[in-house]
This record gives structure tokens, C-alpha cells and sequence, in this order.
């Protein structure tokens, strides 16, 4: 082949190349201007006049249809996810005995409570009471713990109290409790819940503090009272 | 470069440290706290509840100079033979072993460089370190005397050669 003829072999082959880079690079808006266009009077409903979705099959959804006033619904709903442990399976309880029903159906106590021990439920519960604004109820709870259990937990909960009651000197006794126990969540507990300027959570107890968070919060969302009278029931 | 030393910790006498230091930062005492530290400088530079200082980031540095007061004090009280180990042991080499070590054994090992076995007010705000029980050293020698430790040997014989508690600090 001639020198002319391998350069327009060269010219096709970059030609392809440079097309097929540009079409890739820009294929979203091709595929928009390829698109399928709509009929002249069919148009889409507004999306503000669709039905809104109804909520996900997760807690997160239970707890919603709880706040709406939808007890029944989310007792149907925490029916579905309850996958016989763990926070569901708890709330699932409470959320029997509350519509006057028989948690006793889901099994024995550790059944009802999830696989929690009864103080891990306690430390939970009275975590959540705290949140929903029952110091006198949390404080309670929290008396009935054994002594030793989870004690960095314990303390937590003991400086949501006494911060929530404004009672100083009570704060800073269950802080160096806290400190002395677990100084990696105490640190994320002054950075998170106390807002300490200087405060920086550490990474060590980051999760600890989500998973125990986590479960306060949806313990208090849902209703720690009803949670608090569940545990009254199977550990009077 | 790293530094690796063995302390040996009387545990009563750690235990006895934290019951004084408790109440003292429960109740803001800072005419207390300079008598157990022996500095009345560290105190007053720190102008916050005393509780804080355990609670700022460890990269606070205005908590250092307390933070290292009180690890100086109880120090003085409860840890002695610091053995300075000339091999470079280092971390992974520990992990290493670890993973090969009977599951006690191995157990006790990571624990050496676990900070939360340390407590809080032990620790020097320059270093790392981990700690291991009385008992919890006695079954480690006992199980390591069977495996080849190859450049942890220094380790052991340092762990040996103490009686009580061990921290293996870094820094």
C-alpha cells in the first residue's frame, strides 16, 4: 500500500476511535434526545398528587407509622420484619402487650426481649426513657440493673440523667465513672451528646456508641413507656 | 525510633491510685488532685473541669502537661523495672506470634497492645501501651516456653524476669 493510502487507513481508525470516545462521553444526552417522545394529551401526573409511597418493610417504617398514629399498622408491620431477635423482635413485644394482646405468644422472656438479657433490655430501655423525658421512670430502671453490668453503659445513661435533670455534681460523678470504664465512649459521649468544645469521638468506640444510640433512639421513638411496661410484665 | 519498655504494675496499688483519683475529679477538687500529683503547675494550667481532661481529643495538648502529671504520680506509686527491650519488637511481629500462639496464649499476647486494658490515668499522653494481669503473664510465659518466639525471646525473658502485672508500652 502507498504512503497515501496507510494515511487514510490512520485518518479512519482515529476517526472511529474519536466518534466512538465522544458518543460514550456523551451518551446520556443522546439517549435523552433518542428518547421515546409523549403523546400530545397524555401527560404524567403531577408528582405532588401521587399517593405517597407507603413506608419501607424496615423499622425505620414501623416506627414512622407509630408517629402517625398508626399502631395497628406498625404492629402488623414489626410482624413482617420480626426476624425473632434483636430490637424488632422487643418492640414487636411491647407493641402486643400495648394493642392488649399476649406477648407471651412470641415465647419465653428471652424470646419477648429479643435475645436481650433482661439487663441489656433494662440499660436500653431506661436509655430510651431518658430521651423521651422520664428521668424519675430512667433513673428507676436503671436502679434495677445489677450492679457490674455493662458499667461504661450504666454510666452513660447515669450522665443523661443527671444532665437532663440539671444535677452538675451528679454529672460529673457518672462522667469519671464513665472515663474509668470506657474512656473511648466517654470521649464520643462528651463529643456527640455533650457537645464539649475540644471533644472528638473516638474512633474505638464509634460503633459501641452507634449500636447502643441506635437503639435508644428508636426505643424512645417508638415509646419507652410501653417498652418500660413490657419489662415490668416479664421481669416484674 | 520506637522505644519498647516493660513495666512491671502492682495492681493493688494501681487500684488504690484510681480510688483516690475518682472522687477528686468527681468533685472538682483541684487542691486535691496538686497534692496527689505533686504539681500544683499541671493543675493550674488546666482551666476546665478536671473530668475534661480525660475527655478532650488525646491530641489536646493543653491537657498533656496534667495528663502527664497524674500518669508521672501513679507511676511513682505502682509501676517499677522498667526493662527496656533492645530487639525492635514491634507490632505486627507481636500480632504474628499471636496468631500462632495456643488461643489463651495468643490472647493474652494482643493484650500487650491493647490501650483500653491500660487505665485511663496510667497512660502517658507521648506513648502506646497494653497490659496484661498477674495471672494473665504467668500463663503466658507458661504457654510461650513451648513455642520458638524467634525476636519476641527478649519479650519473654522481660515478662519473666517480673513478678507482678506487665505493661508493654511503646513510644
Amino acid at each position: 500500500m502507498t504512503p497515501i493510502g496507510w494515511t487514510v487507513v490512520a485518518a479512519c481508525v482515529a476517526a472511529c476511535v474519536a466518534g466512538g470516545v465522544l458518543a460514550y462521553r456523551f451518551r446520556s444526552r443522546i439517549l435523552f434526545a433518542l428518547r421515546p417522545k409523549r403523546k400530545p394529551g397524555r401527560r404524567r401526573e403531577p408528582v405532588e398528587k401521587r399517593a405517597k409511597p407507603p413506608p419501607g418493610k424496615s423499622l425505620e417504617g414501623a416506627l414512622e407509622l407509630r408517629e402517625q398514629g398508626r399502631a395497628d399498622e406498625a404492629l402488623e408491620l414489626l410482624g413482617e420484619i420480626d426476624q425473632g431477635k434483636g430490637l424488632r423482635r422487643l418492640l414487636r413485644a411491647a407493641a402486643l402487650l400495648e394493642a392488649g394482646r399476649d406477648p407471651g405468644s412470641l415465647g419465653d422472656t428471652h424470646a419477648q426481649l429479643g435475645g436481650l438479657s433482661i439487663d441489656a433490655a433494662r440499660v436500653r430501655t431506661a436509655a430510651g426513657l431518658v430521651v423521651a423525658g422520664d428521668l424519675d421512670a430512667a433513673e428507676a430502671m436503671l436502679g434495677r440493673v445489677n450492679r457490674g453490668f455493662e458499667p461504661a453503659t450504666c454510666a452513660w445513661v447515669r450522665v443523661s440523667i443527671a444532665r437532663g435533670a440539671s444535677r452538675p455534681d451528679a454529672e460529673r460523678q457518672a462522667l469519671v465513672e464513665l472515663v474509668f470504664a470506657d474512656d473511648a465512649l466517654a470521649r464520643t459521649v462528651a463529643a456527640r451528646d455533650l457537645g464539649l468544645s475540644d471533644g472528638e469521638p473516638a474512633s474505638a468506640a464509634v460503633e459501641r456508641y452507634g449500636a447502643h444510640a441506635f437503639a435508644r433512639d428508636a426505643i424512645a421513638r417508638f415509646g419507652a413507656t410501653s417498652v418500660a411496661k413490657l419489662l415490668s410484665k416479664v421481669a416484674p | 525510633m520506637t522505644v519498647f519498655r516493660v513495666h512491671a504494675i502492682d495492681e493493688a496499688a494501681l487500684a488504690a491510685f484510681g480510688g483516690e483519683l475518682a472522687p477528686i475529679l468527681a468533685t472538682d477538687d483541684r487542691a486535691g488532685l496538686a497534692k496527689l500529683c505533686g504539681s500544683e503547675d499541671a493543675v493550674a494550667s488546666w482551666p476546665r473541669r478536671l473530668v475534661e481532661v480525660y475527655l478532650v481529643a488525646p491530641t489536646h495538648g493543653p491537657s498533656h502537661a496534667l495528663r502527664s502529671a497524674i500518669s508521672a504520680a501513679v507511676r511513682a506509686r505502682c509501676a517499677t523495672d522498667a526493662i527496656v527491650l533492645e530487639s525492635r519488637v514491634v507490632d505486627d511481629l507481636v500480632r504474628n506470634v499471636a496468631s500462632d500462639a495456643p488461643d489463651r496464649a495468643g490472647a493474652s499476647l494482643l493484650r500487650l497492645l491493647d490501650e483500653a486494658r491500660v487505665p485511663v490515668f496510667l497512660r502517658d499522653p507521648q506513648t502506646t501501651a497494653g497490659m496484661i494481669s498477674r495471672a494473665e503473664r504467668v500463663a503466658l510465659v507458661s504457654a510461650m516456653a513451648a513455642i520458638d518466639l524467634g525476636a519476641l525471646d527478649e519479650l519473654l525473658d522481660a515478662l519473666r524476669r517480673i513478678e507482678p502485672a506487665a505493661m508493654l508500652e511503646r513510644g
